[in-house]
Formats: C-alpha cells, structure tokens, sequence
C-alpha cells in the first residue's frame, strides 16, 4: 500500500478567493481556519474580512496575504484530514508549507508559528522590492544568469529553477535569459524571498525563534532546504528555521528522496495542483509506483467547485465525507 | 502543407520538461488533459513559443491550458497551419 503524504505548497500557489468556496460549505474547514485567525488577533480579524471580500483592498500576491492564508490553508486542510482519520506517513512543505507542516508535526504550537510568520511578513515587507520568477531550465543552466543579491530560490523540477532577488537585478537577469531562448513566467510575489536580500529577515528572526518552544515532530517531516528527512536535531535548532527566507527550497531533491524510499500517495493539501502536476513529471509517478492527487486544485482556479472536489478526494482516500 | 504530429509534440515537450525517454508516448495518452501529464502553465509557454519557433503558428494567450489533452492540441495548431 502507499503511504500518504501529506505536500503542502507555498508562495505562487495563491489565486483570489482560494480555499473560500471550502470555508462557505464546509463548516469543519471554517472552524480551523478561524482558528488560524483567531490566533493571529485583530490582524486575523482583518485577514479574513479581506479574504472573503469581493473587492480586497490588497492584491492575493501581496505577502502580507498569500503567506498567511497559504499557510491557514495548508494548515486547516492538513488537520482536516488526520481529523477525519488520515494518518498521514510524512509531510513535505514547499516554502511557507514547511511551516504549516511544522504546526501539524507538532514543531511549533499555534500561537508560535503565528508569531514566526507575522515577523516574517512584516520583515519582508521592509525588504527591497523585488519578487521570483520561474524558468524554463536547470538551477546550472540558470547560475550564470544571477546577479548580485539574487539567488537560485527553488528547484522545483530538473527544468525548473526559479530565482529570486530585488526587482532591478531580477529584471535584468529575466532580460538576459529571454534573451538566450530561456522560457520564464512570474512567481506572484511581493518579496524576493529565498534571495540574500532577505538576510537582514533571517538575522532578526534568529532571536524570536530561540525564544520560543521548539519539539521534535510526531509526524516524520521531508524537509524542503535539505532533500531529506528532518532530524530531531535540525528540528529544534532555530537557526534552521531562521533561514528558510534565503535559503533556497530544494523540491525535487526531497520528492526524489521520498519517492526513492518506497511507493507514496502523494496528497496535495493546499490551494490548487502545483506540486501535484511537478510530481507527475517525476518517473515514480508516471510509471504508477506512486500516485499524486491535489485535494481542492483543479486546472483553473475554482473556488466555488472546492467543497465538490474535497468531497471527491475523500472518497478517494476512503475517508467520511464530512 | 506541414502539419504537427502528436510524436513531433512530444519531442518538443519533452525538451520543455527534461524527461527521458522513458516517458510514456504521447500517443497513448493523448486524451489526458496536460495537468494530469505534468505539464504546468510554464512548461506549456515554452510549448507554445517553440511551436511558434518551429511552425510558425502562434496561439493567443491563455489558449494552450492545463485542461487541454495533446491531441486538441495538435488539432488547434492544424487548424491554424491550414487557415494560414
């Protein structure tokens, strides 16, 4: 039998009114994201009030959105799931992910992981300008092309790389590239993170993180910056988790490394397919030795039809509809 | 007058993700929507611009999506090749 496990995405994943069709129609899924909101105070209050608006006054690819409702998200969707009896063999976050895949490993409580991220959006807010693009080639095809204060900012895929820095390096290196024939689209961000430009956000995190009370995880965690599996160790170490703004997130490395250790039902739990269609390219999944399925991703962006597809996936996981 | 078959797709999308050739033919899956391929939104730019490259055919944006299969596709792009 596979074992599930659980990829939970992050920046880039986000679309305007995401996972808001699962909150108007399924009540367990309101009452943990209300959680989330609730813990991030009178800032939660207003999150929510401009998620659910129909006219926000701050675009979805802002930071100050997408990483708090990427990781709401991820989290609520993730609870639900073991909630409605899913044990869930490993968990791998991409980015923001890694985050809510430490809250639901039991890393961090709540109110901690609040606190992390609230830094870290107000920090990066302070950041240069500067955002992340995705190309069309391999991280090596890639590196000549970096400009100082950028910064290979994931491997997604063997020919996927993107990078990340402040916009007018970003700009000339994404000039330079098309230039060459390279292919490349936005990563919607408001923030270069994964980039050198964000050091001065990992520094002052440092102090915060050491602060707080750090766990082992109960549920083993793929870690997105190694390729590998969390160790004890790592896991209670602040400084890893004070750099997971510029280091870069090594994705395929860690799929490769999890699909290596034997047959994976891989389950998408956050907004949209992202990981899913990166892990179908993987020879693993093609082949059917594993199997990837998002939970409430669909090819275009679909709030209204979530409830619909959760329902699906659930049936499909022989899990209670709820 | 050219046409695009399913296997030069393949060749060109291939490249596009970097795949080996153990990657099942695009024959035999060519009624499966892209995103059930693998293929996300920028391997299937960089489709779009080499059919552009190589056949001169170019697609209005937002036209090649996830939720299309290779042979509509294939189909799309002959049609324009005849009508050009």
């Amino acid at each position: 039998m596979p074992r599930p496990a659980l990829l939970m995405p992050g920046q880039g994943a986000q679309y305007p009114g995401m996972g808001t069709g699962l909150y108007r129609d399924l009540p367990a899924f309101a009452a943990l994201m209300d959680e989330v909101f609730r813990a991030m105070g009178t800032a939660g209050a207003e999150l929510r009030s401009e998620w659910l608006a129909a006219d926000p006054a701050f675009p979805i690819d802002h930071v100050g959105r997408s990483q708090p409702l990427l990781f709401a998200i991820d989290y609520a969707l993730g609870r639900l799931l073991i909630d409605l009896g899913l044990r869930p063999a490993v968990l791998l976050g991409h980015s923001i992910g890694e985050m809510a895949a430490a809250l639901l490993a039991g890393v961090f409580d709540l109110d901690s992981v609040v606190r992390i991220l609230q830094h870290r959006v107000h920090e990066a807010d302070r950041a240069p300008a500067g955002g992340m693009a995705a190309v069309s080639a391999s991280a090596a095809e890639v590196a000549p092309y970096l400009r100082p204060g950028m910064g290979i900012g994931a491997i997604n895929a063997p020919r996927q790389t993107v990078i990340a820095g402040p916009d007018e390096p970003l700009h000339t290196a994404l000039e330079a590239l098309e230039q060459a024939g390279f292919t490349w689209a936005p990563v919607c961000s408001s923030a270069p993170f994964h980039s050198s430009a964000l050091q001065p956000l990992a520094d002052a995190a440092l102090p915060l993180l050491a602060d707080l009370p750090i766990r082992p995880p109960r549920i083993p965690v793929i870690s997105g910056y190694t390729g590998r599996r969390l160790s004890d160790a790592e896991a209670v170490d602040p400084q890893y988790w004070a750099r997971h703004p510029v280091d870069p997130v090594l994705f395929w490395a860690a799929l490769d490394g999890l699909l290596a250790s034997g047959p994976q039902l891989l389950i998408e739990c956050g907004p949209g397919q992202g990981l899913t269609i990166l892990a179908r390219r993987h020879p693993d999944v093609r082949s059917g030795r594993s199997r990837a399925m998002p939970l409430i991703g669909s090819a275009a962006p679909d709030p209204d039809g979530e409830a619909g597809r959760f329902a699906a996936a659930a049936t499909k996981l022989a899990l209670p509809v709820p | 007058m050219r046409q695009i078959t399913l296997r030069e797709l393949q060749d060109i999308m291939r490249q596009c993700a970097g795949e080996d050739e153990s990657a099942q033919p695009l024959e035999q899956v060519a009624d499966q929507a892209f995103d059930e391929l693998g293929y996300d939104s920028l391997a299937l730019l960089e489709t779009q611009t080499r059919i552009k490259l190589d056949y001169g055919v170019e697609l209005s944006e937002n036209e090649l999506t996830q939720g299309m299969t290779p042979r509509q596709l294939v189909d799309m792009v002959n049609t324009l090749l005849q009508t050009a």
